[in-house]
């Protein structure tokens, strides 16, 4: 299949008529959510329950979507971000949105979960948890759970100046890293 | 569907196939239909298996969040069948509850439920996640759950208790835990102590305790229990109990123990002695975060108090056992030294052990004499099942005592008819039959 190289806000858009649009943004984002899921739950396939059900809701919201400023990956991973908190409050993985949409539950086979163990792999976020603490974590709240500079500063209680800087000695621990384990 | 087909690129065609019924809704001007057999169905087994107090379907529906560790380790060992408490009957292991949600959210509490082939109901009281109860430990995303195993754990509340002639147990327990549901770790609020200059001291707190921040109410008030009417956070809520056991679990914030005071009073109130005015355990409700309980004989206001029978006693419609007579066991009983230390007995068993109400006792009695110990014995017990006529062997021995003539004394022990929460066989019971061995001289 040939990638779409339209942008996630295009892809959204066109998915409001376009079912093939949505299929190539999960295509596009499937295991970087997947990965954002394992981090954070101890068995693949709770996380695979979450991807599903965080693109389930994307899916509902789609007629709603408009391009923003802020990046649609953004827009995403704020739906994971819900769905994880709204799952670890009630104990249990939210169904809402794929019972509302009547989707079918994904039935894991033999070998399943090894393959997605490495679908959920990547090792830039492997090398991220050798980052120092406060590095580490700017790092994959901007760029894994897409918070905004602003939204940083404002949690942490910093300026975006402090944020930005920490962002980018975070990369480029991380570049350094990455390439000398692939070297 | 190509089985070579990623889990992920299976659920993106079903995301696909679901954009493309939301994309033909719109055109038609619909709202979304749901085509959703599968969750619809499972849906409602939740809904219905949660009506009538049991859970296996539950966790069908909700998938697991947290990791699952080690898990709490049992008092004693594991359960055997025909020792001690006894082994889970078949079939009786069940859930009464598993929805009972906690204040703060997040996995709900549950009771387990099971009872033994000796005589004993048990239940095991934790947080629920994927069909399993145990301890939460950790927090957050690294929350895990220890699952308890069958039998009577560590930590956490559980225990097993004796059933009547009809087969149902009666207990009321008034725990602090944690959130998590242990309760070792939590610094149970206890009473004040005297020292012997009189001052009063705090009593002695588990190392690294933490303070407890739930109550848990839980028990079984039997099959004529109708209603329950209970303060959650100080708010009257009134339930039914579940099933033939009259089970309850209530869960909430930490509720301070009523406290009253004790022996001398102080004119400074905070110098006086207090004591809990409330059981923690007891045969029938005795804590005052139980207001009332509808019997089918009538209405048991509970006040707090600290007997053991609880504030309902006369309500609790406890079917006595039959009792044992001093001519249904008498039996000869033979005893012969094996060596010069240990001494076989050998008795008939006219009266079977079927449970752990009753058994029989050796008791190994020292020749009394000059230069000899006098009212010293040793008591040995035989408490695993034998049936009734079979012949009771048992080896003891006489190690703590000096080489001499020995009298053996058999009792038949049994409980009291009445009801108690330790129902075990204290009482001394009927003679079935005294010997005498010499050994070791």
């Amino acid at each position: 299949m040939r990638p779409d190289r339209r942008t996630d806000e295009q892809l959204l858009v066109a998915a409001r008529t376009e079912a093939a649009a949505f299929g190539a943004f999960y295509r596009r984002h499937a295991p970087a959510v997947l990965s954002y899921f394992r981090r954070r739950v101890p068995e693949v396939e709770v996380a695979l329950d979450l991807t599903a059900e965080t693109f389930a809701q994307a899916l509902r919201s789609v007629p709603r979507y408009e391009p923003q400023p802020a990046p649609a990956r953004a827009w995403l991973f704020g739906i994971a971000r819900n769905t994880f908190l709204t799952s670890l409050r009630h104990g249990q993985v939210e169904m809402q949105a794929r019972e509302a949409l009547g989707m079918q539950p994904i039935d894991l086979r033999d070998g399943d979960a090894d393959r997605l163990e490495l679908l959920a792999d990547t090792p830039a976020l492997d090398a991220v948890a050798g980052l120092p603490a406060e590095q580490r974590e700017v790092v994959l709240a901007r760029l894994v759970d897409g918070e905004s500079y602003e939204e940083l500063a404002a949690r942490l209680q910093c300026s975006e100046g402090v944020v930005r800087q920490r962002v980018s000695r975070g990369l480029k621990a991380l570049r350094a890293q990455i390439e000398e384990d692939a070297r | 569907m190509s089985r070579t087909q990623s889990p992920l690129d299976r659920l993106g065609a079903e995301l696909e196939a679901a954009a493309t019924r939301q994309i033909a809704t719109a055109r038609a001007g619909a709202a979304p239909m749901r085509r959703g057999r599968w969750w619809a169905r499972h849906t409602l087994i939740a809904i219905l298996v949660v009506g009538v107090g049991s859970a296996g379907a539950v966790a069908v529906a909700a998938t697991a969040l947290l990791g699952h560790g080690k898990p709490v380790p049992l008092r004693g060992g594991a359960p055997v069948a025909g020792r001690s408490n006894g082994a889970p009957t078949a079939g009786s292991i069940r859930f009464l509850t598993t929805s009972v949600p906690d204040p703060d959210g997040g996995a709900p509490w549950a009771m387990r439920y099971w009872t033994t082939d000796r005589g004993y109901a048990c239940f095991q009281v934790g947080r629920y996640d994927a069909g399993r109860v145990g301890l939460l430990s950790g927090a957050g995303a690294a929350r895990v759950l220890h699952p308890m195993q069958i039998g009577t754990s560590r930590d956490g509340v559980s225990g097993c208790y004796p059933v009547d002639g009809a087969g149902h147990a009666r207990i009321a327990l008034h725990e602090p835990t944690a959130a998590g549901a242990a309760t070792n770790t939590v610094c149970q609020d206890n009473v004040l102590a005297v020292d012997r200059a009189g001052h009063t001291v705090p009593a002695r707190f588990p190392r690294g305790c933490s303070p407890p921040t739930r109550t848990v109410d839980v028990g079984l008030l039997g099959p004529a229990a109708r209603s329950l009417t209970v303060a959650v956070d100080g708010k009257p809520r009134t339930i039914r109990p579940i099933g033939p056991e009259g089970a309850y679990l209530v869960v909430q914030r930490y509720v301070k123990p009523l406290r009253k005071a004790v022996g001398f009073q102080h004119r400074d109130v905070s110098m006086n002695v207090t004591e809990n005015a409330e059981a923690w355990l007891a045969l029938s409700p005795a804590a005052h975060t139980i207001r009332r309980i509808v019997y089918d004989d009538g209405i048991c206001r509970v006040y707090p108090t600290t007997i053991e029978q609880g504030a309902c006693f006369r309500h609790l419609a406890w079917v006595r056992l039959p009792a044992v007579t001093p001519g249904d066991v008498r039996a000869p009983v033979r005893a012969w030294a094996v060596d010069d230390k240990r001494i076989r007995v050998r008795f008939t068993a006219r009266q079977a052990v079927t449970d752990r109400r009753s058994g029989y006792s050796i008791a190994l009695i020292p020749e009394r004499g000059p230069g000899k110990p006098r009212h010293d014995f040793t008591v040995y017990e035989y408490d695993h099942d034998i049936r009734a006529g079979a012949i009771a062997r048992k080896t003891i021995s006489r190690e703590a005592y000096p080489a001499g003539r020995f009298t053996i004394r058999v009792r038949f022990r049994t409980a009291p008819s009445t009801p108690s929460f330790s129902q075990l066989p204290w009482h001394q019971g009927p003679l079935v039959g005294v010997t005498h061995v010499d050994v070791g001289r």
